[in-house]
């Protein structure tokens, strides 16, 4: 019978119900989006890291990136033609990259500046990269001399693609070494600091102007639905002398940055977005339950004790805020369908310099947890609201003072 | 003896100033009694009245229902008693709109632990007893005043309570609709021996009471048995 008197009292004044619904549905709509906008973000960023510089993950000898050695090449990964091998029988890898990094001088005519070489499997890189812009000619590929330059390096020194560069550095013996390359293109991360500072060239080339025959890491690129935990897994049975750095450790100061930013930016968005609708929901709560005053009193007249008129009108509260809830959901899956649907052209990230579409993605567990705040939202609403009626004796509730 | 009124004393404050509603009042309702208060607004009629059905806290006096003294109840009695010994009947008829009369007169006993075939028959009685059992499906916006107050009396009914405590029961009818609910709880009065107190001073609803309880500045001033 409650059920039956709570679910009427919805359609009792149906402006007012319909007032506290859309409240409510437009707060959890916004939650919701809101939600589903950051993970979209956060997803979008995440793409563009791993596809531009890290992949998912690098390895290394163990201990090598907590330390600074005088001579790091002694600490590179002695067999690298074996873990590469073996990493590409994985079911979970899609691409493995060996990579040396050093320091050298870029030098065209009279300009040098100092930057920092990658030395990469160009034709594998080139097909995992996606992100790497290149603004000017094409990406290293199997081009044997070929080199190409962080935009920031080639505006500094003046070149481009098809221009004749030279690339200077220590060999791991300390003496001088130098090769002459050929610009094929020159490439923007989004990322200033990497654009302004790297240049790549094939692995050869690297290993010959160091001299070195190994391999200081070597990356690793993951098929959909894999994480970088298997390749750690991997490595603790299999190479147990090497360690696994996701790049979400390795890129801390961008990418965990922003994603931890985002979310204590949501937390508070949501508190805020939660206070307002609670506060709607009280304001027009209250005013039907004063309106109600007089009924009240008679109910209590007649026995009804306040907990049984709380559950009474703590159930309609449920039943908008059910009503209120589902249909922000559905409004919010409907915007994301319709207005959404081609993504929020967004202003670069954090170190980035470029615009990136931000798909909204929604996410059951969100929608759960927004649905049981509508729900919870109004029920406190209700229930503080009620109690200011309850707290008048039965005469000041029938004369509806 | 239902009601055993003893020196009770009422005061309200309204706006810091103590305004005495009740002084030293003795009375005494019996069981089949149909007592009508009477007197001019601000003598006490509508604070007895709440008083006896337990609506306001006792301050100074005692009352004793059934040999129940009042000052002993908890709130969960006081509850308990309301919902099942005592029927109210207001001026305003404070149905549930969104109910229909069958409803409206089921939800004060939803709660009674009755089966649902023993809960139906009192409902019939009860609206059968106002004469609105033919009109059960329809709501109260879709009903006079007259029969609004029916189905408030039916609802009040349907508890069997030993009491109905009617404040101005008529106030918001016309002359002739309010005569009928009168002859109403004279019918029941009689033949159900429902014990009756109503408040009000139309001097038509006197006529219909055994006995007429006069109130003048919260003090009881005369009570006359009406010749039938």
């Amino acid at each position: 019978m409650i059920y039956l008197v709570a679910f009427r009292n919805i359609f009792r004044n149906i402006r007012r119900s319909l007032t506290i619904v859309v409240t409510i549905s437009i707060g959890i709509a916004a939650l919701f989006l809101f939600h589903g906008f950051n993970v979209g973000t956060a997803n979008q960023y995440r793409e563009d890291m791993i596809h531009s510089r890290f992949a998912h993950g690098q390895i290394n000898v163990a201990g090598y990136r907590e330390n600074i050695f005088d001579k790091p090449w002694l600490h590179w990964i002695p067999d690298s033609r074996l873990l590469t091998t073996k990493l590409r029988e994985q079911s979970f890898v899609a691409e493995v990259f060996p990579r040396v990094e050093f320091y050298g001088l870029v030098a065209s005519g009279a300009k040098t500046i100092s930057a920092k070489g990658q030395a990469v499997d160009g034709p594998a890189e080139s097909r995992f990269f996606t992100t790497l812009n290149i603004v000017q000619g094409q990406n290293l590929s199997t081009e044997s001399d070929g080199i190409i330059l962080g935009e920031g390096i080639a505006r500094a020194l003046a070149v481009k693609p098809g221009d004749l560069v030279s690339v200077l550095g220590n060999t791991i013996h300390g003496s001088i070494n130098g090769l002459d390359l050929t610009v094929v293109g020159v490439f923007h991360t989004g990322i200033k600091e990497f654009d302004d500072n790297y240049f790549r060239i094939q692995l050869e080339n690297g290993l010959k102007l160091l001299d070195a025959a190994t391999i200081e890491s070597v990356s690793v690129g993951l098929r959909p639905g894999h994480t970088f935990k298997e390749v750690q897994d991997f490595l603790a049975v299999n190479f147990s002398n090497l360690e696994g750095t996701s790049f979400e450790v390795l890129d801390k100061v961008y990418y965990q940055n922003t994603v931890d930013w985002l979310q204590a930016q949501f937390e508070f968005i949501q508190a805020i977005i939660l206070f307002i609708v609670f506060l709607g929901i009280l304001n027009t709560v209250s005013t039907t339950i004063l309106e109600r005053k007089q009924e009240i009193g008679n109910l209590r007249a007649n026995g009804e004790s306040q907990f049984q008129i709380i559950k009474l009108l703590l159930l309609e509260g449920t039943f908008l805020g059910t009503l209120g809830s589902g249909l922000g959901l559905l409004v919010a899956v409907g915007l994301t369908w319709t207005v959404f649907k081609n993504g929020i052209v967004m202003p670069p990230g954090p170190g980035q310099t470029r615009n990136f579409i931000t798909l909204i993605e929604l996410q059951s567990d969100m929608a759960l947890r927004a649905f049981v705040f509508g729900i919870a939202t109004s029920m406190i609403g209700t229930i503080i609201a009620a109690s200011r009626v309850l707290r008048l004796s039965i005469r000041e509730a029938l004369r509806g003072i | 003896m239902i009601f055993r009124i003893e020196n009770l004393n009422f005061r309200y404050n309204l706006k810091g100033q103590n305004v005495v509603a009740l002084r030293s009042l003795s009375h005494k309702v019996s069981r089949g009694d149909f007592q009508i208060l009477t007197g001019p607004s601000g003598s006490g009629k509508t604070t007895l009245l709440n008083l006896l059905g337990l609506i306001e806290p006792l301050q100074d006096g005692q009352i004793f229902f059934d040999d129940i003294d009042y000052k002993s109840l908890s709130e969960r009695e006081k509850n308990k008693i309301r919902g099942s010994k005592i029927g109210f009947v207001f001026q305003s008829f404070q149905l549930m709109p969104v109910l229909t009369a069958e409803e409206n007169v089921e939800y004060f006993i939803h709660r009674a632990g009755l089966k649902a075939v023993d809960r139906r028959q009192r409902i019939k009685e009860a609206l059968s007893s106002v004469g609105l059992w033919e009109h059960r499906q329809k709501r109260p916006g879709q009903m006079s005043g007259g029969q609004q107050q029916r189905v408030a009396i039916a609802r009040a009914l349907v508890k069997r309570p030993e009491l109905i405590l009617a404040d101005e029961p008529t106030a918001s009818l016309d002359q002739k609709t309010g005569r009928g609910i009168m002859e109403l709880f004279r019918t029941l009065n009689s033949q159900s021996g429902v014990t009756m107190v109503a408040s009000s001073h139309d001097p038509m609803v006197h006529s219909y009471g055994k006995q007429v309880v006069s109130l003048l500045d919260g003090a009881l001033v005369d009570v006359k048995t009406v010749a039938l």
